[in-house]
């Protein structure tokens, strides 16, 4: 589903993904693990085609990174970009026009599952409120891509259960589901592969199975083990 | 899926940019009204004068900050997501921000010719419309297309659209390239930065090509001339020549003429071009979200 050969991305002289090669199948959900500054963020705003200036190949099935891609590629970032005058209302109208693939209806579902104020303006709303909403955004997609950059990052650990089965809930076996984050522990339970991303580099790029069986260890263990050595 | 952009845009915009019209025409009635009434008439004409250039200012500031926040804030992310090329952005918003614009402009033009024809006795009234429409006929006359004379309200309309969409160019290169990459540290001082650079360099290429280029109209104006008080005359001179000319004649009692170097009026859709395309090329790199 998603091919990278090679991807080289650099600010100034500061090389944040270095030489990176990968494969990704529809079907899974993969965690993108690492540490701050690893590099996860710059990788999935590549995928999602909202950097540029890269080099090496990035293919999403037959096509490079552009306006074909993001039409099947639904996008989370780490950060707030809804328009804070809006509110639900509004902005699944934007949503409805930009993307021909999202379900306004499902939004709302989510939304209420959520607990959200549908009138509320996306900038009364508390950074978890935010995160879910944008969350419920993302997910409301027929996506044949998601990429989701620190979806729990904002929100307090009783809703991260909520999110998490949310996801796992809205999942669809014919898509590919593409998770960056460092809270290992709260949400490995989902995931199918993981990649250890360090420096700008895949450390580790392993079924979530294998390392239970092969290392006798749980991803979150696993990660500590690997960056806790780094940090040394 | 271009037509869903610009109607966003204008959604995106619409809101303040409505208040702040509202706003403008409500002080202006009641400025006008005091003008009309007599009370205070050169406070009320100078405070219209100011209130015309602030609703400007708002305007274009509304224009700029949405187009900063869509194409390199948060929202960018937003933009930068939906399958179009990006391009699409750039015009969409170069299209709405000029069409907001024009109608700032149309607003204040409207409201100060109002204030003018309110506070100014029939007299002087007459005299100014009576140059005016000298120089414009002289003008005509001049080009031989004398013509196209009765269309000049519509020619006025196009030149003054074409003047919001250079300045929609240069402030939103300013903040293309002001938030890419070489100037991000600098968060809002990048693009105020770039805005002062880039327009000292056209100022000085505007005013080498007033100087250089040997292409220009002068114009004598004679208030006390009973027929035409305008004359225009085509010229194959630089503002350079004509100024050095001007300054060695030794004749007086000549009707003094003023000079317009046209070369100014050439270089400048070239740089308005050379402006969006570079606008295009950063932005199709994206080099601006943060």
């Amino acid at each position: 589903m998603i091919q990278i050969e090679h991807l080289t991305k650099s600010f100034g002289s500061k090389v944040v993904l270095d030489d990176i090669s990968a494969t990704f199948e529809t079907g899974k959900i993969i965690g993108l693990l690492g540490p701050n500054g690893a590099g996860k963020t710059t990788f999935l705003k590549i995928l999602a085609g909202v950097s540029g200036d890269y080099k090496g190949v990035v293919r999403m099935g037959d096509s490079a990174v552009g306006p074909k891609t993001k039409a099947m590629t639904s996008y989370s970032p780490d950060c707030e970009y809804l328009p804070g005058w809006m509110n639900l209302h509004q902005i699944t109208k934007v949503y409805s026009d930009y993307f021909s693939d999202f379900d306004s209806e499902r939004a709302f579902v989510l939304a209420e599952r959520f607990r959200l104020d549908p009138r509320q303006k996306i900038k009364n709303m508390s950074k978890g409120m935010q995160e879910k909403i944008q969350l419920a955004l993302t997910l409301s997609r027929n996506a044949k891509i998601y990429l989701l950059d620190e979806p729990i990052g904002g929100v307090d650990p009783a809703s991260r259960a909520a999110i998490m089965d949310l996801i796992i809930g809205e999942y669809r076996q014919d898509a590919l589901m593409i998770i960056a984050t460092h809270l290992v522990a709260d949400i490995e339970s989902i995931f199918d592969q993981v990649v250890f991303m360090d420096n700008g580099k895949i450390s580790l790029f392993e079924d979530v199975e294998s390392i239970r069986m092969n290392k006798k260890k749980s991803v979150d263990a696993l990660f500590k083990e690997v960056f806790a050595c780094s940090a040394n | 899926m271009f037509g869903k952009l610009i109607k966003n845009e204008f959604k995106l915009t619409g809101g303040p940019i409505a208040i702040t019209f509202a706003v403008y025409v409500l002080l202006s009635a009641v400025l006008l009204g005091a003008i009309r009434a007599g009370v205070v008439p050169v406070l009320a004409m100078v405070l219209l004068f100011l209130i015309s250039l602030g609703q400007s200012f708002v305007v274009l500031g509304l224009l700029v900050v949405n187009y900063y926040r869509s194409m390199s804030g948060r929202t960018a992310y937003l933009t930068h997501s939906v399958p179009v090329p990006p391009t699409h952005h750039y015009f969409s918003k170069m299209i709405v921000s000029s069409l907001y614009l024009f109608l700032s402009q149309c607003a204040l033009i409207s409201v100060l010719w109002l204030g003018y024809r309110t506070s100014l006795r029939d007299d002087v009234s007459a005299v100014i419309s009576r140059l005016y429409s000298s120089i414009s006929q002289s003008v005509f006359e001049s080009l031989g297309m004398s013509g196209i004379r009765p269309f000049l309200p519509i020619l006025a309309i196009i030149l003054l659209l074409l003047s919001c969409v250079f300045s929609c160019a240069t402030y939103f290169f300013a903040v293309t390239l002001g938030t890419s990459r070489f100037f991000r540290k600098m968060g809002v001082v990048g693009p105020i930065i770039v805005y002062f650079i880039q327009s000292s360099i056209m100022q000085v290429l505007v005013m080498a090509a007033m100087f250089t280029i040997p292409l220009g109209m002068t114009i004598s104006v004679d208030l006390m001339r009973s027929g035409e008080m305008v004359s225009v005359e085509w010229v194959n001179k630089s503002y350079a020549w004509w100024f050095f000319e001007q300054i060695s004649s030794t004749s007086s009692g000549e009707v003094p003429s003023s000079f317009i170097g046209v070369g100014a009026y050439i270089v400048q859709p070239v740089l308005m071009a050379i402006l969006i395309l570079w606008s295009i090329r950063i932005v199709k790199k994206h080099s601006g979200v943060r």
